[in-house]
């Protein structure tokens, strides 16, 4: 019964102001840089890249960027999901389908995002249809294989503990196999949420009319490198905020999925 | 061949019957010919040395695997399940395991105040002591009102003080709502403070090498009552004994 959530909130304050102080350090660093460098087009200041970040927040361009990219991420993931799980969930309940589906996923896997922008292009041309669909493929396979390694680890011993208590089968289901799915699910997520961003951009810069990615590659082609600096923190900063909004939520609501480690 | 388990209206006062039960895994045969009979609200115990098959056979007759031959004759229908691991749901509470079982939550309630849980409803698995878990895991069994209880090694892993609070527990439940009980130990001691007759299992392949009947008084039935220890030594003074060490008794070094 020992438990150390009592010393945890001193010290996650403490990791926050070191978090803080690493990103006052990239600056630092940044800002030598910069001036070392001294050609404003490669390397710029970053007081020139605050102040174009700055300029996007007040004229609120950048919540509308912020929306169209994140939207057409979360849609792709929720489609990732969407096919993933069940997919990952057949392939870890049956060992023939597993080897059925082996190549397939390998292939979808490996296959580099260029190569799906052709065929996405060529079928829904440069608007929403094809970042997303972009997303969606490169998420996939991480969400089917984390669900198909969740459905591998039911404990069958608690399976067995179900039968001799005739539990009916759908609470079987629901209680122990999508129980013990929940943190695979969840770190599939939490993987793909880092992801996602990363993704939808460079589809968007490739094959977009919107959003942060396409407004990067109009930056780039003007060659106003303050601004392609100013929607990289934009977007960097979006995608740690959600990581964070998600690490919370799982510091509130999944302790009692963490096994601890004096139990084995 | 194929064994068989069936329920039937009457086995002359028994609640269970194992006829020459046999079972092999593969080419590994664990049970040979096994014959055990439980009478209603008896408590038997199973004493054989680990690995010779005493999981596998209260698993036969909770039928979760199936025998090779012989029969299993059960009057009982309701069987309650002390696993040997604890088996708890890790992500459920202590309420949320018990409320797997049974829908009911006053005799939830009921079990958990009769286990001594009840302050510790909202724990999760990982914050309980073995003891607990096992008392959890003693508690779902009672939870469906078995008519005949299963006891897989319950005492396993725990120290000599929570083993003799846990025996009591146990003992004074199955007294008190007369459940019938079969319980599995390698546990000599723990054998006779349990039961009313004993059946002595040879190494695997198991076989019945004896069968003891132990007609000691409750108030004996204890882990360092004098009595039982000189039944202990009578015991093993008959000198059909013993194929495995006996843990924990100051009679070896004799
Ligand atoms: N499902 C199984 N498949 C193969 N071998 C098994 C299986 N279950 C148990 N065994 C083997 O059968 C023997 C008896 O096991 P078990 O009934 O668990 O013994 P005990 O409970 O007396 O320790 C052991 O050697 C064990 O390894
Ligand atoms: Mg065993």
């Amino acid at each position: 019964m020992k438990d150390s959530s009592f010393s945890e909130g001193s010290q996650s304050r403490r990791w926050n102001w070191l978090f803080l102080a690493g990103i006052g350090l990239i600056f630092l660093a940044w800002w030598i840089a910069s001036l070392l460098v001294h050609v404003p087009l490669v390397l710029p200041s970053p007081w020139y890249v605050i102040l174009a970040f700055l300029d996007m927040l007040k004229d609120g361009s950048a919540f509308a960027l912020l929306w169209s990219t994140f939207s057409k991420a979360v849609v792709g993931l929720g489609i990732a999901f969407a096919f993933g799980v069940p997919l990952g969930m057949v392939a870890g309940i049956s060992k023939t389908a597993d080897e059925l589906l082996k190549p397939f996923m390998m292939v979808v896997r490996s296959m580099p995002v260029v190569s799906w922008l052709a065929s996405a292009i060529l079928l829904w041309g440069m608007g929403w249809m094809t970042p997303t669909f972009i997303v969606a493929v490169s998420l996939f396979p991480v969400v089917s294989f984390n669900v198909a390694e969740g459905v591998r680890s039911v404990d069958l011993l608690l399976v067995e503990m179900a039968k001799v208590y005739r539990v009916p089968k759908k609470r079987i289901i629901v209680d122990i196999y999508l129980g013990s799915l929940v943190p695979f699910v969840l770190s599939a997520f939490k993987v793909s949420i880092g992801t996602m961003w990363k993704v939808a951009i460079v589809a968007e810069y490739l094959a977009g009319n919107k959003g942060i990615g396409v407004e990067l590659s109009w930056a780039k082609f003007y060659l106003n490198t303050p601004k392609v600096f100013a929607y990289t923190m934009l977007a960097v900063l979006a995608g740690l905020s959600l990581e964070k909004v998600f690490d919370f939520l799982w510091e509130v609501y999944g302790k009692r999925w963490r096994i601890s480690p004096e139990m084995h | 061949m194929g064994g068989v388990r069936k329920k039937v209206a009457d086995i002359a006062g028994n609640a269970l019957k194992i006829e020459k039960l046999s079972k092999s895994y593969g080419t590994l045969k664990v049970l040979d010919e096994i014959d055990v009979e439980v009478k209603k609200g008896e408590r038997v115990a199973l004493l054989g040395p680990s690995g010779c098959g005493k999981t596998t056979i209260l698993k036969i007759v909770a039928g979760l695997t199936r025998p090779d031959g012989g029969n299993i004759l059960l009057e009982v229908s309701k069987i309650g399940f002390v696993f040997q691991e604890d088996r708890l749901i890790p992500w459920k509470t202590v309420c949320g395991n018990l409320e797997f079982v049974s829908s009911d939550t006053h005799k939830v309630e009921k079990v958990l105040k009769l286990v001594r849980l009840w302050d510790y409803r909202n724990f999760y698995p990982l914050q309980l002591s073995g003891g607990m878990k096992q008392r959890v895991n003693l508690a779902r069994a009672l939870l469906v009102e078995p008519d005949l209880l299963l006891l897989d090694e319950p005492f396993k892993g725990l120290d000599l003080e929570i083993k003799a609070e846990l025996m009591n527990e146990i003992l004074r439940m199955c007294r008190s709502m007369s459940i019938t009980a079969l319980l599995v130990t390698h546990d000599l001691r723990e054998a006779l403070i349990f039961a009313d007759r004993i059946y002595v299992l040879s190494p695997a392949p198991a076989r019945v090498k004896n069968v003891l009947e132990i007609d000691l008084p409750s108030e004996h039935r204890d882990f360092c009552d004098t009595k039982l220890l000189d039944k202990e030594k009578e015991v093993l003074s008959q000198g059909f004994w013993l194929p495995f060490g006996l843990p924990e008794s100051p009679l070896r070094s004799k």
